[in-house]
């Protein structure tokens, strides 16, 4: 049997194969994936290779799907053209199946792109008398066996008049295996979706280019939730004892996903048309809201969610506004107070995948802790209270340009504000820095009392002299009123130390509770990961000073940012991703603080403002 | 007293290990428990409680002051003691939250009273019995939950068909409860915070 050798361009393998042999094996065996999604029977026309010699003449499923002038330049489908000399094959790009990997933000992840929403770009033939199949078959054949026909209407009413405008050149949309949509030409790059995190003060949106899973914009906004109260058990409250205010809290979560999506889109120059999927994660309170379920059983004994699992829901269900066939997934639960958020956390850290001692840590509203041993996933909430995302503190703001995000004392005050503007208010990661650095100085006492301007006289001239009275007691001034925006002086009141310690004390406690549990001490962590709010990069050395988390060599300690939401952007943009969220929803235990006897000795001791556990 | 001003500081600064000291310290110099308790720690929790009025400590210096006075009252634990009354305190069935209830339970013990704690989740059933097995003077209620307020409204009924009613004062607490709902439940008195909670307390006693 005659064997020859085929050159693939532009890459330049070869491979030596017996006359005869599809063009799709011999790439197959030189190490390139074409796609082939009808499995090689010339039916969808995405193989398409160019070749001006070596090959058998071109069969007749080729002639009907390629024009006269492709097949003159020697355009011709892989599947169906059969080697009979030596060949030089060019493949274009547009025929290969190319994985894209995305880099993850600040956890070092690569991850294989494979989203639930895929787009394929056919060119079918045109019905003649010896093939007179239906317009649905004919596309559904070209797609391969594995799927499904639209479950809805709208694809199907579409599908005539689409086809036949377009010269039977259209895109299939696919979410799963099902077909959800069609669309005229080629509009495989226009597929979009947004992974949003869902928190109790701070909503986050990521539009991601799904082809690639690229994140093209990003958009932030306080949770209005907060009109019916700062923490979830107001709402769950407030939830509960009217169905008007249970509407509301839907309504309110909605419109703001709906405003992310309109900033979103526009500054990426994307049309809401074009995104086609949601992941949202949240805590299991800010679930149930999104969907409407009420969550009343979560606010007494024994705290009873309404659902744990994942939830797949139409788009325009809920009236989200994006492409009206779009689905929203909603990330599965651990328990009544952890939620789908923290499986984005551990999702995103790879918490699920430890051997030794991990804790990754979420400073933000409940102050979520994963402890990671031996494989053994356990998860608590501590309820912090929203301090360290800028609410509840006078000038608090979220991390966006002009909030103070690092500040240093010296002979003076010096900050550093976001975007390098003039600062309108201080965020989380400033409000951490601002205390260890007036701790360390002395203008603020280890139990958080703000020094009165007399007996402050031992700092330096210009520290003490930023000490100040107002009505309520004492403050501290971090920008005077000339540096600050519509010159305003950005303060730091002695109330809002006082916030930040009940704040830091409940995260505190909850950590040495956890590691407890876990019967380790502090110095047996590997790692410690400080997750929080999109913006918010706590500085370790200042968390560690004023007794954030417990002391643990710096080195072992890492800020990774807003990890929920990168969980989110994981769980929308590969399958697998999302598989490994739901068993890992499974597999964490959860671990109910308040039900521990000894939370309130805990509590009480980690209120001190200094390195904890503390010496002897 | 010098070693008795000594453990006030110790108590008002939250230095549980001076508090401790100090306390030994004066047993050893040969003062009773009740003098110890009276002209030490009521004395040093009254000073806490006016700068919490004053808005200088906060919940922090109210906590590490407890927990300084718990440590002194521990090393004279079965010694006796005037008690100025007897209080049973504990947070509303359904709810778990504990704080708020801990830190008044301990500003009431250093304000010399007796204090039963029943923890958390406590029945009208429950506080009815302890109260009555303990002759106490007040029945203190705490709750976070609007949704378990309404069972302390229960408590105050099931001390009334039981005819205890006149014998016992109530008073309550926590996040969503006001002076209004206090009314509403015919209860004695409300009261913001745990300082407030302590003069409160005082007031309602007989006498």
């Amino acid at each position: 049997m005659a064997e020859f050798t085929v050159t693939f361009l532009p890459d330049n393998g070869s491979v030596t194969v017996a006359a005869g042999t599809p063009l799709l094996e011999a790439a197959r065996e030189a190490g390139l994936r074409l796609q082939s999604p009808c499995g090689g029977e010339g039916r969808c026309g995405k193989c398409l290779v160019q070749a001006q010699s070596g090959l058998e003449a071109p069969t007749p499923v080729e002639t009907r799907m390629l024009s006269p002038s492709q097949l003159d330049d020697g355009w011709r489908l892989a599947c169906q053209a059969r080697l009979m000399g030596e060949a030089r094959v060019t493949v274009p790009d547009s025929s290969l199946v190319v994985e894209h990997r995305i880099m993850v933000e600040g956890v070092e992840r690569e991850v294989v792109v494979a989203p639930n929403v895929r787009k394929l770009s056919l060119r079918l033939p045109a019905p003649v008398v010896d093939d007179p199949r239906a317009d649905l078959s004919r596309l559904m054949e070209a797609l391969g066996e594995e799927s499904l026909p639209p479950a809805r209407l709208k694809p199907l009413r579409d599908l005539p008049g689409l086809l036949r405008r377009s010269g039977y050149h259209v895109t299939a949309v696919l979410a799963g295996n099902r077909l959800a949509a069609v669309e005229a030409g080629d509009t495989t790059d226009k597929t979009y979706g947004l992974a949003v995190d869902v928190g109790t003060t701070t909503v986050v949106a990521y539009l991601c280019h799904l082809p690639t899973g690229a994140a093209v914009a990003v958009a932030s906004d306080l949770n209005s939730q907060a009109q019916y109260g700062d923490d979830v058990i107001s709402r769950i409250e407030a939830a509960r004892s009217n169905a008007d205010d249970l509407s509301g809290l839907n309504q309110a979560v909605v419109a703001v996903i709906n405003d992310l999506v309109a900033r979103a889109s526009h500054e990426a120059g994307v049309s809401r048309e074009a995104i086609y999927e949601l992941a949202v994660v949240g805590n299991t309170c800010m679930s149930h809201l999104l969907l409407g379920v009420s969550p009343a059983g979560l606010g007494s004994v024994p705290f009873v969610p309404s659902f744990r699992s994942s939830q797949t829901v139409r788009a325009s269900d809920l009236g989200i506004d994006v492409n009206p066939e779009g689905s929203v997934y909603v990330a599965p639960n651990i328990g009544s107070f952890v939620g789908a958020d923290t499986v984005g956390v551990i999702l995103a850290s790879e918490l699920d995948r430890s051997d030794g001692l991990r804790v990754a840590v979420d400073i933000g509203t409940n102050g979520e802790i994963v402890v990671a041993k031996g494989g053994e996933l356990y998860a608590c909430s501590t309820a912090a209270g929203p301090a360290f995302e800028g609410a509840k503190i006078s000038r608090g703001m979220r991390a966006s340009a002009g909030a103070i995000d690092a500040v240093r004392i010296d002979d003076d005050v010096s900050c550093h504000v976001i975007g390098g503007v003039r600062p309108r208010g201080l965020c989380g990661s400033g409000l951490v820095d601002a205390i260890a650095e007036l701790v360390r100085v002395g203008a603020v006492t280890e139990t958080g009392r703000m020094l009165g301007r007399k007996e402050a006289s031992s700092l330096p001239e210009k520290v003490g002299g930023r000490l100040a009275e107002n009505e309520e007691g004492m403050e501290f001034v971090l920008a005077r009123a000339e540096e600050g925006y519509a010159d305003e002086p950005i303060t730091l009141t002695a109330r809002d130390v006082r916030e930040a310690q009940l704040a830091k004390a409940a995260i505190y406690g909850g950590m040495e509770l956890m590691l407890q549990q876990a019967g380790a001490e502090p110095g047996d962590v590997e790692q410690l990961l400080l997750a929080g709010a999109f913006g918010n990069y706590i500085r370790r050395e200042s968390a560690l000073a004023i007794g954030l988390i417990p002391s643990i060599p710096a080195e072992r300690i890492a800020s990774i940012g807003n990890a929920a939401g990168v969980g989110a952007r994981l769980m929308l943009c590969s399958l697998g991703e999302r598989r490994r969220g739901e068993e890992i929803a499974r597999r964490t235990r959860h671990v109910e603080l308040s039900e521990r006897k000894d939370f309130y000795d805990r509590f009480a001791g980690a209120m001190m403002l200094k390195p904890l556990p503390a010496a002897g | 007293m010098a070693v008795l001003e000594e453990l006030q500081q110790a108590i008002i600064s939250g230095n549980r290990d001076k508090a401790k000291e100090l306390t030994q310290k004066a047993l050893e110099e040969g003062l009773e428990a009740r003098k110890i308790v009276v002209d030490g720690i009521a004395v040093a929790m009254e000073v806490v409680g006016e700068k919490f009025r004053a808005n200088e400590f906060f919940v922090p210096e109210l906590l590490i002051a407890q927990r300084a006075m718990k440590e002194s009252l521990s090393m004279m634990s079965g010694a006796p003691v005037d008690h100025v009354g007897t209080v049973v305190i504990g947070t509303a069935k359904g709810d778990l939250h504990d704080i708020g209830k801990n830190l008044v339970a301990a500003m009431l013990e250093g304000a010399g009273f007796n204090v039963v704690d029943l923890g958390v989740d406590v029945s009208p059933q429950q506080f009815l019995k302890a109260s009555s097995d303990n002759s106490a003077n007040i029945v203190a209620m705490s709750a976070l939950l609007t949704t378990t307020m309404g069972s302390m409204r229960d408590t105050v009924a099931a001390l009334d068909e039981a005819g205890l009613r006149q014998k016992v004062k109530v008073m309550i607490g926590g996040a969503p409860v006001t002076q209004s709902y206090a009314d509403e439940i015919k209860a004695d008195g409300y009261a913001p915070d745990a300082a407030s909670a302590v003069e409160k307390a005082k007031q309602l006693l007989p006498g």
